[in-house]
């Protein structure tokens, strides 16, 4: 009896306080439109998503918007929560969602108020496409056929391409088969490498050093977080290592003709602008796929593994260092 | 107001499929003393399972009963490898989620939608819709916990309590340790494949990596519950409803972000102190 008093007691001091708070909490900002921003996890390639969409739509917007900016740092559990929170908000205009669970849990449970989507690779497989009536931004799909010109340009010697992807990625089982069938009628073998968590990565990497002549590496969340670390395997063994989002290029990756998660965060905040401010429906403007020419190349890599630079490539070349 | 409650709402219904977790951490944890860390391979396998029957379009709810089904059998194996083959049960219950990912992902890929397709929470009109999730996940938990009440009264629930507490009364009474063993690992994957399967319809999609991090808010659950009532029962939901609070208060607090997981666990211990505090007096 006593402890049912004291469960009852403690379930609702929580409640309670939680209500408390709730009353205690004044509005974010009287900026006329507020955008629930729901990112995935901490990635270098989300956080550019996230920055070039914040910076792109206060250019356009200036104090008429603000953000709230929520993290599941990983977790589909802490992702769905966020996007029933914000979906209980009333004072919230639209809604931002970066990469694939962000869009599907906030697609599922929000119906009404616009969603923006960017780092997501294939929204029409998901079931996000133009059938969901508030869904609409851009996608992330790389052009695998343009990534593996340059690996043949940059390494015309690689015989045996090494695919190194995480299996637990659906972008990345897509764009795995797409490069697989890129590669095989060039007449070059592949191999794949799948990891599945980031402990097996050092492994893993050092083992298909052992096996291949070029790395490559779809766009992938894994690939993304442990990039410098793989880099620095790749170079050890004097293998390319290239990859589809352009800047990994930065954490030592030799080159990447790929995506640009910044552009494509940019691209999503003018869409959502048009949507806000200029009337427009979700479902009358398509999930653009970012189109970028520019091919990154990482100068000390290069250096160290004695390539050069083709004179084709010469003026679309970005080169960091 | 309508605000809160739909949060509230949000709440309880995360806290009730988790609590079904909570519960297989229980049983094994505590009711026959064998950590059992192949509840996330299960979690995983029965969502997985679930996912590719409703997109296949049979019934959502035989979809749940196949998702029991198959973590029964997950957790035969994780037991046959501790009784027969004498691994650890920490090893047994690692080998087998590690397993169990590369199965899970041969039977639903990394990520499944589920859009358009009827699951147990959306066949209602659409006056009722908004609380179909509460009203089909509260009837759940309350057969399932209900069922396993009931067993652990019977004699094979009674033995099965023994199994943790004084394992030399089984082999007095001429009953095998093995087979209980089996019988409570079986039902604790049972459950957390439940769960899984109740997650995945819930949400409406199913990703490979819903299931990470799945024990911990289990742990977690039971740890709080356990500060309520230290037996079997409705205090075990209410430990999971407490954890689901918690993370939902941090994410409302809308601090800085990178400070929600240290936010998630200074809120768990101060839950946990106050609790103690009060017990004493």
């Amino acid at each position: 009896m006593n402890k049912n008093v004291i469960l009852i007691g403690v379930l609702g001091a929580c409640i309670a306080g939680f209500i408390l708070f709730k009353q205690m909490q004044t509005p974010a900002v009287n900026a006329a439109y507020t955008i629930g921003i729901l990112q995935t996890a901490s990635h270098p390639a989300l956080d550019a998503t996230r920055e070039g969409f914040m910076n792109e739509l206060k250019a356009l917007m200036g104090d008429e918007v603000a953000f709230v900016v929520q993290n599941a740092e990983g977790s589909i559990t802490n992702v769905h929560t966020i996007a029933h929170q914000f979906h209980g908000k009333s004072q919230y205009a639209g809604f931002f969602a970066i990469a694939t669970p962000a869009a599907q849990s906030l697609g599922t449970i929000e119906k009404e108020r616009p969603i923006f989507i960017a780092a997501v690779s294939d929204p029409d497989s998901l079931g996000l496409g133009c059938s969901k009536a508030n869904v609409c931004g851009t996608k992330d799909m790389i052009d695998v056929h343009a990534g593996i010109d340059l690996l043949m340009q940059l390494v015309p010697h690689a015989k045996k391409i090494g695919l190194l992807y995480s299996s637990g990625e659906t972008n990345s089982a897509v764009l795995v088969q797409k490069m697989r069938e890129d590669l095989e009628p060039r007449g070059l073998s592949v191999a794949e490498f799948a990891m599945s968590n980031e402990a097996d990565m050092q492994a893993m990497v050092e083992s298909a050093c052992h096996k291949v002549d070029v790395l490559l590496a779809p766009t992938d969340n894994m690939i993304g977080s442990a990039a410098s670390a793989i880099a620095a395997i790749a170079l050890k063994h004097k293998k390319p290592f290239i990859v589809s989002d352009n800047m990994l290029v930065k954490e030592g990756a030799l080159a990447a003709h790929g995506v640009d998660y910044k552009a494509g965060g940019k691209r999503a905040a003018q869409i959502a602008h048009e949507v806000l401010v200029g009337g427009k429906k979700p479902y009358e403007l398509p999930i653009e796929r970012i189109q970028d020419d520019a091919i990154f190349i990482n100068q000390k890599t290069l250096d160290t593994l004695g390539l050069s630079i083709p004179e084709s490539l010469k003026e679309r070349i970005v080169i960091v260092s | 107001m309508i605000e809160l409650l739909h949060i509230v709402q949000g709440i309880v219904e995360r806290g009730l499929i988790f609590g079904i977790v909570v519960a297989a951490v229980y049983i094994a944890s505590r009711l026959i003393n064998f950590d059992n860390l192949a509840v996330e391979g299960s979690f995983g396998l029965g969502g997985a399972l679930s996912a590719v029957l409703i997109a296949g379009g049979f019934n959502p709810w035989l979809a749940l009963l196949c998702a029991a089904l198959v973590g029964i059998a997950s957790g035969i194996v994780t037991a046959c490898l501790n009784t027969k083959l004498q691994l650890n049960n920490l090893i047994s219950g690692i080998v087998v989620t590690t397993g169990l990912f590369s199965i899970t992902l041969k039977t639903a890929g990394s990520n499944m939608s589920l859009s358009g397709k009827t699951t147990m929470f959306n066949t209602m009109p659409s006056w009722l819709a908004p609380y179909q999730s509460l009203a089909v996940l509260i009837v759940v938990c309350m057969l399932i916990f209900t069922l396993i009440d009931w067993l652990l009264t019977t004699e094979i629930g009674f033995l099965l309590r023994a199994v943790g507490d004084t394992p030399q009364m089984l082999t007095n009474v001429g009953k095998s340790i093995d087979r209980y063993i089996m019988l409570g690992i079986a039902l604790s994957n049972m459950l957390a494949a439940m769960s899984g399967a109740l997650f995945v319809q819930y949400t409406g999609y199913f990703s490979i990596w819903a299931s990470l991090g799945i024990l911990i808010i289990g742990l977690a659950g039971m740890i709080i519950a356990e500060t309520f009532s230290p037996s079997f029962g409705i205090s075990l939901i209410a430990g999971s409803i407490a954890y689901q609070t918690i993370i939902a208060m941090t994410f409302e607090l809308q601090l800085n972000q990178d400070w929600n997981k240290l936010i998630t666990a200074v809120l768990i211990v101060l839950l946990i102190v106050i609790k103690q505090w009060l017990y004493k007096k």
